[in-house]
């Protein structure tokens, strides 16, 4: 036994480095065998050559950017430009967050973007629950309307939306510089009810009865076991929603015109006229993506399962 | 037994009414978030209005007036320009970035990551981070490039002839990572036996690829295509942040057409008539996806 397995590891180290170097090509068009012919050993090479092409297109702009809002104005300027600015000063960053107040920015954006996620998940995740599980008569009508209503574009809604806004058909108030506008867009996440529905709908049901026999109510058998049981989803939906509406521009635009309302995006969005100068307008632009740069590092797992879960959809 | 029936009614009564109230949210949202503005955007878009309120019926004059505006045709191409870029740039690319990452094997984690990165950003970010590459004078990243080389700076988003091409590939550099991923994960799906048994049939990794991984992806293909296209169709904010449409209205699309005509021209029944011209015309192009699809599948 022993020696089998003597032979066996000896045999693995004669497996030339070549084949090592392709010994998992388990996913692509190109098999293990292919990858001993020299053919396509130059062709996972080109492969390669245009991926890192791609990734220095993708990486460019970013790092560009890091290195500009760190150089002085005159450094911008002069020719040649130099790659590197001439010194890292940090208290910049301090500097401007001052100068343009994000502390301001930050909460503003906060308080609209996790209003609009916990509105979106509550109503929509409700709605999803009635969907899949207490399916009262007509359920099935509103299942279908939503779909529908899926398809009709939503730029045709943008001036009966605005009017509503100016004015509500009840009680007539107006919802301009408050973030009811998009906290109420965020209740109507057509595609999310859809998706927690689906999701709600693979959880098993001798569970839900279980809980119903012992008297649970609705609420707590959506609290209990139907959102812990679907996290991976909800979680998911939540970031996507987040990164949403942490950037989103036209809406902020339209309904909040109050400075003392501003979020990020129309921040982002008045750097363009800005009279800073070009290293600070850069900058200050970072601040827009820390957030969503944050995110996307810790829950890398499930905005890349989201995707599949995106896939679906259509 | 008659006692047990009403009961069993009542029961499904109280259990229906508490199933509607938990749905409530959800359906007043829907209902004054979608259907009503729906429905009020095609009936006032029959109406001439004072401010954002309706006064008289004046049946299809607005749409009279925006289809025989001189602006009209100008924009219409523009938006058709805007969707041939992005069908390049931002659907056959990030189809043919999914094929590479779907071969390659080293450093699998890291390309994904690095793919992905510019879809975490928000549009607006994106708009402007190409503004200042596409900067007029030296301080923007090409010009810097130019420069560098001895040339001189070139007024990238100032020439009209390219503005709309400028503006696809920056909102396709931030757009394609998502797609390409999209692909990637569906690519990863493709049964490994399918191409082994290509393998064992003598076919070539371009036979394999007809084969086997195009018939597997060609309905999420088809899908994405149409969508691709009704996205970029309504194109508005990109246009709007980089470039306000200009120079001289050559990157005007239909949306940003639209947001001029409600949000700073003061004559929102118009933006509403353009916007029902445009769901016609995007109602005509599924239709045609529908009958691509039928014929899809009826191949396969």
């Amino acid at each position: 036994m022993i020696e089998i397995e003597h032979e066996y590891k000896k045999s693995l180290k004669k497996v030339s480095f070549k084949s090592r170097l392709f010994s998992n090509m388990d996913k692509g068009v190109l098999t293990n065998a292919d990858m001993r012919r020299p053919r396509y050993i130059a062709l996972y090479i080109f492969l390669a050559v245009f991926m890192l092409v791609h990734i220095v297109l993708v990486l460019a702009p970013c790092i560009w950017m890091l290195l500009t809002g760190f150089k002085e104005p005159a450094e911008i300027y002069q020719t040649p430009s130099s790659f590197l600015p001439a010194t890292f000063d940090f208290s910049k960053v301090w500097r401007i967050w001052k100068q343009m107040n994000f502390t301001k920015y930050y909460t503003n954006t906060f308080i609209m973007a996790f209003g609009a996620v916990a509105v979106d998940v509550v109503v929509c995740g409700l709605a999803g629950y009635v969907l899949s599980r207490l399916k009262p008569k007509g359920s099935n009508f509103i299942h279908g309307l939503i779909f529908c209503l899926m398809l009709l574009p939503s730029s045709m809604r943008q001036v009966p939306l605005y009017k509503m806004f100016l004015d509500f058909p009840i009680g007539h108030f107006n919802m301009l510089n408050t973030y009811f506008p998009i906290w109420l867009m965020a209740g109507a996440t057509l595609f999310d009810i859809i998706l927690f529905k689906t999701a709600f709908d693979n959880i098993s049901a001798s569970l839900v009865e279980a809980a119903k026999i012992d008297g649970a109510s609705n609420m707590r058998v959506f609290l209990q076991i139907m959102v812990p049981l679907s996290m991976p989803v909800m979680v998911t939906a939540s970031i996507f929603a987040f990164n949403f509406h942490f950037g989103s521009f036209f809406w902020p635009m339209l309904t909040l015109r109050d400075p003392k309302v501003s979020v990020m995006g129309l921040m982002v969005y008045n750097l363009k006229t800005s009279t800073m100068t070009m290293d600070y307008r850069i900058l200050a632009m970072f601040f827009a993506i820390i957030p969503q740069l944050v995110i996307f590092i810790i829950f890398q797992k499930y905005i890349m399962g989201g995707l599949n879960i995106g896939g679906v959809k259509g | 037994m008659e006692k047990g029936i009403l009961k069993n009614i009542r029961r499904t009564v109280v259990r229906d009414f508490r199933a509607w109230v938990i749905i409530l949210p959800a359906l007043l949202c829907i209902y004054f978030i979608v259907i009503r503005p729906q429905i009020l955007a095609v009936v006032w878009s029959f109406f001439n209005m004072n401010g954002y309120t309706p006064t008289e019926f004046v049946g299809l004059n607005n749409y009279k007036i925006v289809l025989t505006d001189t602006a009209f045709m100008k924009t219409f191409r523009n938006t058709l320009l805007y969707v041939l870029y992005s069908i390049i740039t931002g659907y056959l690319v990030p189809i043919l970035v999914a094929l590479i990452m779907n071969e390659l094997v080293h450093f699998r984690k890291t390309t994904r990551f690095i793919v992905y990165l510019p879809t975490v950003m928000p549009a607006v970010t994106v708009s402007l981070l190409w503004y200042f590459v596409y900067y007029p004078d030296q301080s923007g990243l090409l010009n810097s490039l130019i420069v560098r080389l001895g040339g001189e700076p070139y007024m990238w988003l100032q020439d009209g002839r390219f503005t709309i091409l400028y503006i696809v590939i920056s909102m396709s550099w931030s757009s394609l990572g998502g797609m390409a991923l999209y692909f990637y994960s569906a690519l990863q799906g493709v049964s490994r036996e399918l191409y082994e048994a290509a393998v064992i049939d003598g076919a070539g990794v371009f036979s394999r690829l007809k084969e086997v991984t195009f018939p597997y992806m060609s309905g999420m293909l088809l899908l994405f295509f149409m969508r691709h296209i009704m996205g970029v169709f309504n194109i508005l904010e990109q246009p709007l942040q980089m470039t306000d449409g200009g120079p001289n209205n050559a990157s005007v699309s239909l949306g940003l057409l639209s947001y001029r005509y409600a949000f700073t021209d003061g004559t929102p029944q118009y933006a509403l008539a353009l916007g029902v011209i445009m769901f016609v015309i995007m109602v005509a192009g599924t239709a045609v996806y529908f009958r691509l699809n039928k014929k899809v599948e009826e191949n396969l």
